[in-house]
């Protein structure tokens, strides 16, 4: 929300910057388009952008990976989660 | 004065506990990677980078845009932005290690539990095609797949043997065992074809299988030595002994040979069981591993954007927030390391070289696991240089 905000921001900067001299918003574009001059406002908003998109891959990525449960794991819940013993147990006899 | 009764010992509950330690680690490390926050330390970092952002903010200087706008509080919101995105760009990246670090430990904490069972021994003998599936290395072919076909195999042999020697089976666990022996004739019917973990019955009934083969084979552990291992363990001692230089016994301790003896047919059906619980075992490993390379992967490029991100644009104080990057990118670099090692010289994910657990082995699949993870992130530096002022271009008109 605040980097949502704030990009509406920075827009609204943008659009003012037309009035009351045109010129200054036309040095803006001038400035935003020229990418490799490394004092582009828009290099940083895409790398951003970019980091953003790793972000959120990873996110989705990992819960995808979460909702597996592989079988040894499933064993020892359900071990977790029975009884201590049950009517299934058979007494241990000394081998003999 | 009567002496208080024992608690009955049932070959259903002594391995429960076993499990119910390791379940309880497992539950960890899936709160680890499920939470946002996967430990109390996270509010450390949480309030090292709050401090951090107390010191740095003032010292944040104007861009370029500030020349240009005409903000009432003479902050624009493109500065506020790159404000943001770095430190929360600084702060992803630091989290992703911390995460690491912390995965790391709840899984080395389950695999100390994994080496207490008697099961380790059966990690020793398991494929080397899945003891690369549990190393720290590029996402590889379908693993899971793999594991999944070569326990389908291991149950097929373990069939196999009981079939083979179904009546010695029994006569070696003797009358007194009759229920064990027909709880093993009962496990040994289950279908070996994986076409029922496609489903949630079938997969119910992998887990009933596993489950009951624990309890078997806990069963068996407490059994050893069967009277065939002892008789075979005395017949080979014997044999070394005659030898003009004998080496028995000097070579592996009694218990050990013991474990991996296998004169019998229930000895040797033990052996083929433990590799198929141990193959699941190893599944859940690389379960845990795979989580380990994404959030690996996604360390390095986050590193990567980081730097691109503060090398993109002048912004004072650039070579203050160069060397605060610095100092994340050490803290990426150390837990990587300290993963890699740790994994390295793990006593069970030593798969394919059991001799060498508590040593780091410096083998091609090592050095080149540490060149891909930790080679491009200790690459970094070289690109935080802070540029000299010649070199930005006057744009701004």
């Amino acid at each position: 929300m605040v980097y949502l905000s704030l990009s509406i921001g920075f827009v609204t900067d943008v659009m003012n910057l037309a009035t009351p001299d045109p010129g200054r918003w036309w040095l803006f574009f001038r400035r935003a388009v020229e990418i490799d001059s490394m004092v582009s406002p828009v290099l940083p908003l895409v790398l951003w952008g970019l980091g953003l998109a790793v972000w959120c891959t990873w996110h989705l990525r990992r819960i995808a990976l979460l909702q597996q449960r592989t079988i040894f794991e499933s064993v020892c819940r359900n071990r977790v989660e029975l009884p201590t013993q049950t009517s299934h147990d058979v007494p241990h006899r000394p081998p003999g | 004065m009567s002496s208080p009764r024992k608690p009955r010992t049932t070959f259903r509950t002594a391995l429960r506990d076993d499990l119910r330690r390791s379940a309880v680690d497992i539950r960890t490390i899936r709160l680890r990677l499920f939470r946002v926050a996967p430990s109390n330390w996270a509010v450390g970092l949480i309030v090292a980078f709050l401090c951090l952002g107390v010191w740095v903010g003032p010292q944040f200087g104007r861009s370029l845009e500030a020349l240009m706008s005409d903000a009432p509080d003479g902050v624009p919101m493109f500065d506020k932005l790159f404000r943001l995105m770095v430190f929360a760009m600084l702060l992803a990246t630091s989290w992703g290690a911390f995460r690491l670090a912390v995965v790391w430990l709840g899984l080395r904490k389950c695999l100390e539990g994994f080496a207490r069972m008697p099961i380790v021994t059966a990690f020793d003998r398991l494929p080397p095609r899945l003891a690369r599936l549990t190393q720290l290395s590029l996402p590889g072919p379908a693993s899971g797949t793999a594991i999944g076909a070569v326990a389908d195999l291991q149950w097929l042999h373990l069939q196999g043997i009981h079939q083979a020697k179904k009546e010695e089976f029994a006569k070696e666990l003797g009358p007194d065992r009759a229920e064990l022996t027909e709880v093993v004739a009962d496990l040994m019917k289950e279908p070996a074809a994986q076409e029922l973990a496609l489903t949630s019955r079938g997969r119910r009934a992998l887990v009933e299988r596993l489950g009951t083969l624990h309890d078997v084979l806990r069963e068996l552990w407490r059994l050893e030595p069967m009277k065939a291992d002892v008789n075979a363990l005395i017949e080979g001692l014997n044999k070394e002994f005659e030898k003009p230089v004998p080496r028995g016994g000097e070579e592996a301790s009694t218990a050990l040979l013991i474990r991996r003896g296998f004169a019998g047919p229930v000895q040797l059906w033990v052996r083929a069981a433990e590799e198929y619980a141990g193959t699941r075992m190893v599944e859940y490993v690389e379960w845990v591993t795979r989580h380990l390379r994404e959030l690996a992967l996604f360390m390095l490029l986050s590193l990567l954007l980081a730097t691109l991100l503060l090398s993109s644009y002048p912004y004072p104080p650039q070579s203050l927030l160069r060397l605060i990057l610095l100092v994340v990118l050490g803290g990426t670099v150390g837990s990587l390391i300290f993963v890699l090692i740790q994994m390295n010289r793990d006593e069970v994910l030593r798969l394919d070289r059991p001799d060498r657990a508590g040593k780091v082995t410096w083998n091609l699949r090592f050095v080149m696991n540490l060149l891909t993870f930790v080679g491009p992130a200790a690459a970094h530096p070289a690109e935080l240089r802070v540029p000299r002022a010649a070199e930005i271009p006057l744009c701004v008109g």
